[in-house]
């Protein structure tokens, strides 16, 4: 393995793992020793430590942005999701995957089973939230790369969010099973029970 | 490559498509970023077929430093789809940044990183840049990033890096006079003469974008949501007559303004470089 190889490695690794990032901000040495390889320490000590990490931060924030605009009515009625999504992803450094996906949707995707089973266990949130999550982001995910994905929810979630799209804020609406099926066309549903 | 100055760009957004495709004039050319079309390519012919098309790509991470020469899995998988969009529409060159977004490992930082400006790069980078204008058959041109740091230990400066890439490869300089600016006030050197330290005489196309700055960090950040600074247009007079330019391109990509606010932004760095 080549030096530029190991080099790409540790820092990525220190820019992406919440774990060893805190352990540089305290002691950049300790951390690049504990990731990087001998022949890679000398280059990755001579960064500047608050350089390196506001390039973190900056990384992080891209990433939020992105998903945040896949979702955009789950951030109007989610508060938390943000340092929801900020406090899964420093424990789920993103993998490189092929993808014909827009990046925002790709990540979405990625954090979204993890998400919305904390939003699930929340009883601060609107019943309906992580259904609404997730009906964003597969519906995206979908018409982007034809996958045919498909939600059974508690909630007329369409309804949800033409409601959430005109500006209203549905209160209490009412249990209405529906079956939802994501394609490239759009999404087809089906009202339960 | 130059066959004369295409005119003013801009970036594609699908919010502007229905403005783009109907009854006012448009830019005198689009730029794509192919990863938008990968699903739906018939989506490009319409506008392939009203304007000039330049490729503009963000994840091929020529940097990544695995042995294969094409890339990583990944960037093997985007060049299978970037060929036959590239036989489709016949985009007037490609360009993606001098940097690496994926690490060996398997990791995807989601953004450019900036590559240690040394011997070692730089055959990485030259070679993958032949393997992949063999496969591509298109022109390719690669983009100064704006730094988030500076790697100690470099054996060259960047503009060296780029010097030799473009007289050894061919390749052209996808020249972002916004990025340069910035490095230029980060990392303190005077903006004109670090841009004349680049290899103007192969900078196919300027990028000009708005950007941020952050008292905490006492750093510029290229946002691409905030209009165009003076100084940017500018330094564009540095390029006149020396730059064998095919087009202006304005990026943005948040806070989107009126399609005509961003025509007028690229219209007037068009008209700049026209200016004897």
């Amino acid at each position: 393995m080549n030096v530029l190889a190991k080099l790409q490695d540790a820092l990525s690794t220190i820019l992406t793992d919440g774990e060893v990032e805190e352990v540089y901000r305290r002691s950049p040495g300790e951390a690049i020793v504990a990731v990087a390889e001998r022949d890679a320490r000398d280059t990755l000590a001579g960064l500047e430590a608050q350089e390196v990490l506001r390039y973190a931060r900056g990384l992080r924030r891209k990433r939020w942005d992105d998903v945040a605009a896949t979702v955009p009515l789950s951030v109007r009625v989610i508060g938390g999701l943000e340092g929801r999504y900020r406090t899964w992803l420093q424990a789920h450094p993103p993998e490189a995957q092929d993808t014909v996906v827009p990046v925002g949707a790709a990540e979405a995707l990625r954090a979204l089973v993890d998400l919305a089973d904390d939003l699930h266990q929340d009883p601060g949130e609107a019943p309906w939230a992580a259904e609404l999550l997730v009906f964003e982001v597969l519906s995206t995910c979908s018409r982007a790369d034809g996958v045919l994905r498909g939600l059974q929810a508690q909630y007329a979630i369409h309804r949800i969010a033409e409601e959430l799209r005109k500006g209203l804020v549905p209160i209490d609406p009412p249990l209405e099973p529906h079956a939802y099926a994501f394609g490239a066309g759009g999404v087809r549903m089906k009202r339960l029970g | 490559m130059s066959e004369g100055f295409v005119g003013a760009g801009i970036g594609y957004r699908r919010v502007h498509r229905a403005a783009l495709l109907g009854p006012e004039p448009g830019p005198d050319l689009l730029e794509i970023m192919p990863e938008h079309f990968y699903a739906h390519p018939e989506e490009l012919d319409a506008l392939a077929e009203r304007y000039p098309l330049v490729f503009h790509c963000v994840g091929l991470s020529i940097g990544t430093a695995v042995d294969d020469l094409h890339g990583d899995d990944v960037t093997r998988a985007q060049l299978a789809r970037l060929r036959p969009l590239i036989e489709r529409v016949k985009p007037l060159f490609l360009s993606d940044h001098l940097a690496f977004t994926r690490a060996p490992n398997g990791i995807d930082l989601g953004h450019l990183c900036p590559l240690p400006c040394t011997e070692e790069s730089y055959a990485l980078v030259a070679e993958r840049l032949h393997v992949w204008q063999d496969e591509l058959e298109v022109p390719i041109a690669l983009e100064n990033i704006a730094h988030p740091f500076i790697w100690p230990g470099d054996t060259m400066s960047e503009a060296a890096f780029f010097q030799r890439l473009v007289d050894e490869t061919g390749c052209g300089l996808h020249l972002d006079v916004t990025n340069l600016l910035f490095d230029a006030r980060n990392f303190g050197r005077e903006p004109e003469a670090l841009l004349n330290d680049y290899p103007l005489e192969s900078a196919w196309a300027v990028h000009l974008a708005g950007g941020v700055h952050s008292a905490r960090d006492r750093f510029w950040t290229d946002t691409h949501d905030q209009p165009i600074e003076e100084e940017v247009f500018s330094l564009l007079r540095v390029l006149r007559g020396v730059a064998p330019l095919r087009a202006a391109i304005v990026e943005r990509d948040r806070r989107l303004p009126p399609l005509a606010d961003l025509l007028a932004e690229a219209r007037r760095a068009a008209a700049l470089l026209r200016e004897p």
